[in-house]
């Protein structure tokens, strides 16, 4: 069963909202490869909400390349090699990363201070020096 | 089409006591001519008739007097006179208010216009409302004009079915033209009250214009109450055919606005 | 395929100097489309038009293929719920239920008992005494319980507590979920959120905002700047919609994709773009319409 936190009130696109939410479990392995994910029709009923709009989102996953699909069958996590999935992940991080750099850049926070706060949560998350 | 039998249903209460009272009054009036001859006197329907503009105009008031002693102990007279010359007229043109204002203005002031445009054409709605009120004028026109010869049948007078058809006929034409005159003012209004204050003004008005001399044949009201058909017993036919087409072009005038209403 | 099609339209009104003027609107079948804006804006107008209960002076309109003013072909396609809720007052629930039954194409009696419990009422009570919220819940039962392609809703949930409201708006899911079409005005930024897929937003009369919602949500987005800094960005690096002016500080709704706000954070460090919602757009639009800065 899959589950998307929807935020109707959001800026962000529901679509967008339900695709992002997908890469995220794929990418972290909580969805495994070949695994089948419901249909537009059933993902549609249990978020209770327009068909179409979940076939964007797995429109966008297919292009992407983390789903597939079977005619007839219906929509599978695309087995993709770890060095691919590390690839996405980075990809994903880079656009957080955009973010949080353009913070800095608005409040005009040094490059250095900025670099130290960086390592700082690095070492907090990863431990030590990695 | 449940709609004609919804405007029928609406019709009810106000179709039978108009019915009832028709059939009552004339059964009173009718029944008691030997009462009524003993009660009245010759000065109070001679007042009578000097009020009824068109007699004026048709006999001399000398030879008035003369004919009216005759005429007294006509019964035909008495049942013209009495009935169809006054109180089942006055029914009618009561039963024409009283049927007709609320046909299209209590939809709009009700707002149930959205309802009903939503479920049937206007085509539909203008034809039942205008089936069902009419019809029901219709029946209380036949009950009235019809009851005299179910009277005469107990009492020592005769009403011909011919008679009391050719009374029906006058008076269901001329009780059309004044019905569509309503049908119009509760189109063009938007609640109940003034198709009500406005054929009343119309009706007065038309009865006034008969009074004017020179303009008898306009009198809506001497076809009506059948005045002819007594003296001359037959039907002003031109006069039927002119009433029946001016009746229908105010009935299509009432269409076409109601079908080119924005509500 | 489209549900809907309107070109050209404009209607005024003599009394008022009010005018609905709508260029150019398409509805796709099977969606649910929501209509915005204040009182007065021309909700109501837009959809007394497509019923044919109101003319228009110029324009093209057509309804599931049809011109509006062939309602006896399109009486059993479409489903109206009018804004004024107003039944024969001296009718009960039940005898209003019962004619219904009789004189609406495509009655189901069993989505009818199905619907008195979501919307229960009094069968004897006399409509002249029911409440607005009540009205509302029986014109709920009577738009509902029939087969229809599309349906036309004026404020369907005004009037109703939130747990009917919300029966409501599943109510309109559902029948979405099984092809059809429905087109619904509401003054509730919220409920129209979780529901539509498309939207129009009028204002006096005018349209001033028209798309798929997702889509506006990824084209539209706000800059916040403070006003000494305005100057710094050439206009003609901005689509504009529509500005706010506060205090300290411009609102501006602009319309761009991802790359357009990447390149503009990449070129203005100060810059902040964030997304909208239909609450923000809403009152940005209300607030001025459509004037270019």
């Amino acid at each position: 069963m899959i589950w998307v936190k929807v935020d109707f009130h959001s800026g962000e696109p529901v679509y967008q909202q339900i695709a992002q939410s997908m890469k995220g479990d794929i990418i972290s392995g909580k969805l495994s490869r070949d695994e089948l994910i419901p249909s537009i029709r059933e993902l549609a009923r249990d978020l209770k909400i327009n068909p179409n709009t979940v076939a964007r989102a797995y429109r966008e996953l297919e292009n992407e390349g983390y789903i597939y699909s079977r005619p007839g069958v219906g929509y599978f996590i695309k087995d993709s090699d770890k060095k691919t999935m590390e690839e996405k992940a980075l990809e994903i991080l880079a656009k957080e990363m955009a973010g949080i750099v353009n913070i800095a850049r608005k409040y005009e926070v040094s490059r250095q201070k900025f670099t130290e706060l960086v390592m700082q949560s690095i070492n907090g998350a990863y431990g030590g020096d990695e | 089409m449940s709609l004609l039998i919804k405007e029928l249903w609406d019709l009810r209460w106000r179709g039978i006591i108009l019915l009832f009272l028709t059939l009552l009054t004339g059964y009173f009036v009718l029944s008691n001519y030997e009462w009524f001859k003993t009660v009245t006197d010759i000065a109070q329907i001679e007042q009578g008739l000097k009020q009824a503009p068109f007699l004026n105009q048709l006999l001399d008031m000398e030879t008035l007097n003369q004919q009216l002693l005759e005429l007294f102990n006509n019964i035909d007279f008495y049942v013209w006179s009495q009935w169809f010359g006054k109180n089942l007229y006055q029914l009618i043109l009561l039963a024409i208010i009283i049927l007709t204002f609320p046909l299209f203005a209590r939809e709009t002031e009700q707002n149930t216009n959205y309802f009903l445009l939503s479920h049937r054409t206007r085509k539909q709605i203008f034809l039942s409302k205008i089936l069902a009120s009419f019809f029901s004028i219709f029946l209380i026109i036949a009950a009235g004009s019809i009851l005299p010869v179910v009277i005469a049948l107990f009492h020592d007078f005769n009403f011909s079915l011919e008679q009391a058809l050719m009374y029906g006929l006058q008076l269901s034409v001329s009780s059309l033209f004044l019905y569509s005159v309503v049908v119009f003012f509760s189109i063009i209004f938007n609640d109940v009250i003034k198709p009500v204050i406005a054929s009343v003004i119309v009706f007065v008005a038309l009865g006034l214009m008969g009074k004017i001399s020179g303009m008898l044949y306009l009198n809506i009201y001497r076809y009506m109450t059948g005045v002819d058909i007594f003296f001359t017993s037959s039907i002003q036919t031109t006069a039927m055919i002119v009433i029946f087409i001016l009746a229908l072009f105010i009935l299509m005038g009432s269409w076409h606005i109601f079908k080119n209403k924005d509500f | 395929m489209h549900a809907v099609q309107i070109k050209e339209l404009c209607k005024s009104y003599k009394n008022s100097s009010f005018t609905l003027q709508i260029n150019d609107l398409s509805l796709e079948a099977g969606s649910i489309f929501g209509l915005l804006g204040s009182n007065g804006a021309g909700k109501t107008s837009l959809l007394k038009l497509l019923m044919d209960i109101v003319r228009p002076d110029r324009g093209y309109i057509e309804i599931l293929g049809h011109r509006p003013s062939e309602r006896e072909k399109l009486q059993a396609k479409i489903s109206y719920m009018p804004e004024n809720k107003n039944l024969y007052h001296n009718m009960t629930v039940k005898k209003m239920l019962d004619y219904a039954s009789a004189i609406i194409p495509g009655w189901d009696n069993d989505k009818a008992l199905e619907l008195k419990n979501i919307f229960p009422l009094e069968g004897k009570k006399r409509i002249s005494t029911l409440s607005y919220g009540e009205k509302t819940q029986l014109y709920a039962i009577l738009t509902f319980a029939r087969s229809a392609d599309l349906f036309i809703l004026d404020e369907p949930t005004r009037g109703l507590d939130p747990i009917m409201q919300e029966q409501m708006l599943q109510l309109i899911k559902e029948e979405s979920w099984q092809g059809k079409t429905i087109i619904f005005s509401s003054h509730q930024l919220g409920e129209i959120e979780e529901s539509v897929d498309s939207l129009a937003m009028l204002r006096k009369g005018h349209m001033v905002l028209n798309g798929n919602l997702d889509d506006l949500k990824s084209e539209l987005f706000l800059l916040k700047l403070e006003k000494s800094k305005i100057s710094a960005i050439p206009p003609s690096t901005l689509d504009i919609i529509a500005t706010h002016h506060q205090h300290k500080q411009s609102l501006i709704l602009c319309q761009g994709g991802m790359e357009a706000r990447q390149k503009l954070q990449a070129d203005f460090a100060f810059l902040n773009t964030e997304n909208v919602n239909i609450k923000d757009i809403f009152l940005l639009l209300m607030e001025n319409g459509g004037e270019e800065e």
